[in-house]
């Protein structure tokens, strides 16, 4: 669940990068923010995830008060939610299975559940017989899958993607977003960012579209509050 | 914390330490704080034997507290139990006046004769009580202790030896205190240097381990981990080190030297009841700089 009240985001000294964003995401719901370069569709991620602070306005996800959360609870936040980036940020000194098991090692899960827990995450996303390669030897949509598999290390309510096709070639993009389906069909909400339309319209899902920091549509504004 | 996470903790310490990468970083900043240990070591060993120096002189000289002629059998027996009572007095024996004048006596050998005029009543020396203080940086207010006391005619006090060991003690203080601060100081830029590049090179880990939600407390404990690490280390070397250096200098000095060096023997602080101090010192100084400078390296990163 996401919901962002009146979210202005001032980047100093002035670079005003969202302006007044009230939008509301369910969870379950399957939603693309679409928008060009410098929308602020980044902006709108980093304020989910608490990497940055909103300078106006309240931003709640999954229940924790983003404007109000303190600092140490941060990270426990962050474990209710997944987030793969386009240029996926795996360790490249460590294989796929080592890349998802680091994720729950530094939060502090016993080896034997991560022992248990990897082997069926990567076959989820179709990895199982690449658990020992190392980043470079596998594709970039490979290589996606694992980024994709370790934001499900804790079972998350909520899965962000930060324009997870935007390195890898149109076939492998498929391969990714029916992963992120099935993840959703399965009741994790999950929010795509991207620039690509067309993938937004072959999905035919929920879309917000962002331009100059504002909403300029949402697909589901309709019947709801707060959206243009 | 689970164990297997504090294993994995420590073995990422470790490996911040000794990882092939970070070897030679680890190595040169090793050597600069055992330097620095080092140079502590020495100073602190110096202050310490400068101190037991002092209180060695110190021991040797006496405060004199001459009983006036009038002074009641009471006043002295007063007297007598105000100086058992004080702190500041190693030990201190009375001498009446017919002892002092025996003494006296002993003194002149052959002509002691001479002096047989002035026994009983007409003895013109007064009694008095010989004190030795436990430290002679404490010999004014203690004498002005003793000359408060009812009965006493006068003091007599070593106040200028006094003041030429308060100097060297101060100096050897202060002097001390300036080139630890400093070597402290030296010693965690080391410290916190060689733990920021192993930080910039993790930088990429570092942001992985936010977004997946590891703890600030998580994320830092093994760079605390190889701070704690060069500290021991170095700890360690300037402790071996230290220690053959000044057990042959302690031998040297009591078995070899000769004149004033030898003299030096008679102060010289055995090793046996300075390594421990050493150890602590050594120890507590490494850990303190490993563990304070990984935590000051880390602070920017921990931001996100
Ligand atoms: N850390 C920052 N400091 C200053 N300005 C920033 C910062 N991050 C983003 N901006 C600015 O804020 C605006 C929105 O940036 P944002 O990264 O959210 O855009 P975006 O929609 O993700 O673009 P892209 O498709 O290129 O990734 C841009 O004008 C950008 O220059
Ligand atoms: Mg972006």
């Amino acid at each position: 669940m996401i919901d962002f009240k009146h979210v202005t985001k001032v980047y100093e000294p002035k670079i005003t990068a969202l302006r007044d964003v009230s939008v509301h995401i369910d969870k379950g719901e399957f939603v693309f923010v679409l928008g060009h370069s410098g929308a602020g569709k980044s902006t709108f991620i980093k304020l989910m995830l608490r990497e940055e602070k909103a300078t106006k306005g309240e931003v709640v996800v999954n229940g924790y008060n983003l404007s109000k959360i303190k600092e140490k609870d941060i990270p426990y936040m962050r474990r209710t939610l997944g987030v793969v980036f386009q240029d996926f940020r795996l360790i490249p000194n460590l294989t796929a299975y080592e890349n998802i098991a680091f994720a729950m090692r530094v939060t502090n899960i016993d080896e034997k559940e991560i022992k248990r827990r990897v082997p069926y995450i990567l076959n989820l996303v179709g990895l199982a017989g690449k658990a020992g390669k190392l980043p470079a030897q596998l594709s970039g949509g490979e290589q996606q899958r694992v980024a994709l598999a370790r934001a499900l290390v804790h079972n998350p309510d909520l899965v962000i993607a930060d324009e997870p096709t935007g390195n890898i070639d149109p076939q492998l993009s498929i391969e990714i977003m029916e992963l992120l389906k099935a993840i959703n069909s399965t009741g994790t909400t999950v929010v795509v960012v991207t620039h690509e339309h067309d993938l937004a319209r072959r999905y035919a899902r929920r879309t917000i579209e962002m331009r100059g920091g504002v909403i300029v549509r949402d697909t589901a504004a309709r019947g709801r509050e707060g959206t243009v | 914390m689970k164990f297997s996470s504090f294993k994995y903790l420590l073995g990422q310490g470790w490996n911040n330490f000794s990882g092939k990468g970070n070897r030679l970083m680890s190595v040169a900043s090793v050597g600069v704080v055992t330097s620095c240990l080092i140079l502590v070591g020495v100073c602190a060993s110096l202050a310490l034997n400068v101190n037991s120096f002092v209180q060695y002189l110190g021991a040797q000289n006496e405060v004199v507290i001459y009983v006036a002629d009038t002074a009641s059998d009471a006043e002295v027996a007063e007297m007598n139990a105000q100086l058992t009572a004080d702190e500041d007095i190693a030990s201190f024996v009375y001498v009446s006046k017919e002892q002092a004048l025996e003494e006296q006596m002993g003194y002149m050998g052959q002509y002691a004769s001479l002096l047989s005029g002035y026994q009983g009543a007409n003895n013109p020396l007064p009694a008095s009580f010989r004190v030795h203080l436990k430290d002679l940086t404490r010999l004014e207010p203690a004498s002005m202790r003793f000359s408060a006391m009812g009965g006493v005619d006068y003091v007599s006090t070593p106040t200028e030896l006094a003041g030429v060991l308060i100097a060297l003690k101060n100096t050897t203080y202060y002097a001390g205190m300036a080139i630890l601060l400093i070597l402290f100081m030296v010693s965690m830029v080391v410290i916190s240097n060689t733990i920021r590049l192993t930080v910039f090179a993790r930088r990429r880990e570092i942001g992985i381990m936010k977004y997946v939600g590891a703890t600030n407390g998580f994320i830092q404990f093994p760079f605390v981990v190889e701070g704690l690490i060069i500290g021991t280390v170095s700890a360690f070397i300037t402790f071996a080190l230290l220690s053959g250096g000044y057990i042959y200098l302690y031998n040297y000095i009591t078995t070899q030297a000769a004149g004033f060096i030898a003299m030096l023997s008679l102060c010289m602080i055995p090793y046996k009841d300075i390594w421990y101090i050493m150890l602590a010192g050594f120890f507590g100084f490494g850990w303190f700089i490993g563990g304070v400078g990984s935590a000051l390296s880390m602070r920017k990163y921990l931001k996100v």
